[in-house]
């Protein structure tokens, strides 16, 4: 019917707007631009295909990534693939502003434990609050603020400089 | 002494960042803003925070995949075929038109404030002014008042762009202009060392500040885009960092 036609049309325009800032979650998840192009475009499907979907675009938001996440994490346990890396060692340092530039950042994103990566991509990047990380990730709030907090201090270090001492972390990627 | 942020102060290192996020019970986020404004080490931490959370937000976009597609039952074809034929016939009659309205509407905001900024920035300092006229423009207006930022000129356009100049203790010239609608040009939320321009509330924001020390422009951009766009527990730990910022600020480059 035309009014179905037009209903998925407008879906497709709703995860169009969602579909870059999805595709980094994947990224930043994977490590792996192919695996998260593979899983963001499955992901999408199931979204295009589900019978409805939020009405409210906070709820949309946390349901697309929840579907992602969950896709990847089904694929994590069937292929029993290691989700998580040693925490790099921790280093003296003291912040200065001339060395955070954009190439460093991302460089230095890339270097952190998927665990930590997901909070500093669905916090700061993609302005999740606390409590809806918290609860796409299925953690307590305070886990987030943890690892939120750790994954900056080590960001910072990676960065370069002086007296920020890390913990490592022995998080993945889990349900 | 740069601020410690090891395991034995790992509770004050999380309670910065949760301050820096606007995370905090209002009685915790005082609490903190008291700290802060006695202790130059937190201050500082803080300010790198923030900082580091400008620039992750500042990372270009990933190249994303295209969106797959979902392959459209035959019996639906001919009905797709006729609304595609439809929109095509509209938008090749009315989207030119409607494209170019919006591109030359928007790129002259842009090109009209870049040029009355150059204008602004090479004239003869003005007296600062008592007050300023918009009352939309007052809030931004007071807060940069209270960083030693006085306006010194102001315009309003016919199509009522707001336009207000401020000069900095140190010589630093900045402009804010206001559109009385969203801008398209500005949809990408652009930023660099001297421009930055948003939309919010319904309005088009472009500031620009040419000779400004890049690091402070960017923390000035946040925390006026954070004013006009955010809660106030979103705008707090940003005005702190830039008070910090401001204590060791530089003369401007010009």
């Amino acid at each position: 019917m035309w009014r179905d036609e037009r209903k998925a049309s407008a879906r497709r325009a709703r995860l169009e707007r969602e579909w870059t800032r999805l595709f980094r979650y994947a990224c930043a998840l994977t490590r792996d631009r192919e695996r998260a192009a593979d899983a963001a475009q499955e992901a999408a499907l199931r979204v295009l295909t589900a019978r409805s979907e939020p009405a409210d675009d906070p709820a949309y938001r946390r349901w697309l990534y929840s579907i992602l996440r969950n896709l990847l994490i089904d694929q994590s346990r069937r292929q029993q693939r290691e989700q998580g890396t040693p925490a790099p060692e921790s280093t003296d340092w003291r912040f200065d502003e001339r060395a955070l530039s954009a190439i460093t950042v991302r460089q230095a994103l890339e270097q952190l434990p998927v665990a930590m990566k997901e909070v500093v991509v669905l916090v700061d990047l993609d302005g999740f609050s606390y409590a809806e990380a918290a609860a796409l990730i299925g953690v307590p709030a305070g886990t987030v603020m943890s690892r939120l907090s750790r994954a900056r201090a080590m960001l910072l270090s990676i960065i370069g400089g002086a007296n920020i001492r890390v913990l490592p972390s022995r998080h993945a990627v889990s349900g | 002494m740069p601020y410690q942020a090891d395991p034995h102060q790992s509770e004050d290192w999380k309670t910065l960042n949760a301050f820096a996020d606007g995370e905090l019970a209002p009685a915790e986020q005082r609490a903190v803003a008291e700290r802060l404004a006695t202790s130059p080490e937190a201050a500082e931490a803080l300010r790198g925070i923030v900082r580091l959370k400008q620039e992750l937000q500042g990372l270009p976009a990933e190249n994303a995949p295209p969106l797959p597609s979902l392959t459209a039952l035959p019996r639906r074809r001919w009905r797709q075929l006729a609304a595609i034929a439809a929109v095509l016939v509209v938008a090749a009659t009315v989207g030119p038109a409607l494209l170019l309205w919006q591109r030359d509407d928007s790129e002259t905001f842009v090109a009209a404030s870049l040029a009355a900024h150059e204008q602004f920035a090479s004239s003869a300092l003005p007296q600062p002014m008592a007050t300023v006229a918009p009352a939309a423009a007052l809030p931004v207006a007071s807060e940069l008042a209270r960083l030693g930022l006085q306006p010194v000129w102001q315009a309003t356009s016919a199509a009522g762009q707001v336009r207000i100049g401020f000069v900095g203790a140190r010589g630093c010239r900045l402009s804010l202009h206001v559109s009385q609608h969203a801008e398209s040009a500005l949809a990408a939320n652009q930023a660099n060392a001297t421009l930055a321009g948003w939309n919010a509330g319904g309005r088009g924001y472009l500031l620009i500040a040419a000779e400004m020390p890049p690091a402070r422009f960017e923390m000035i951009a946040s925390f006026i885009k954070a004013l006009t766009s955010e809660p106030a527990e979103k705008v707090e730990p940003l005005r702190i960092a830039l008070q910090s910022e401001w204590h060791t600020a530089q003369p401007c480059l010009a």
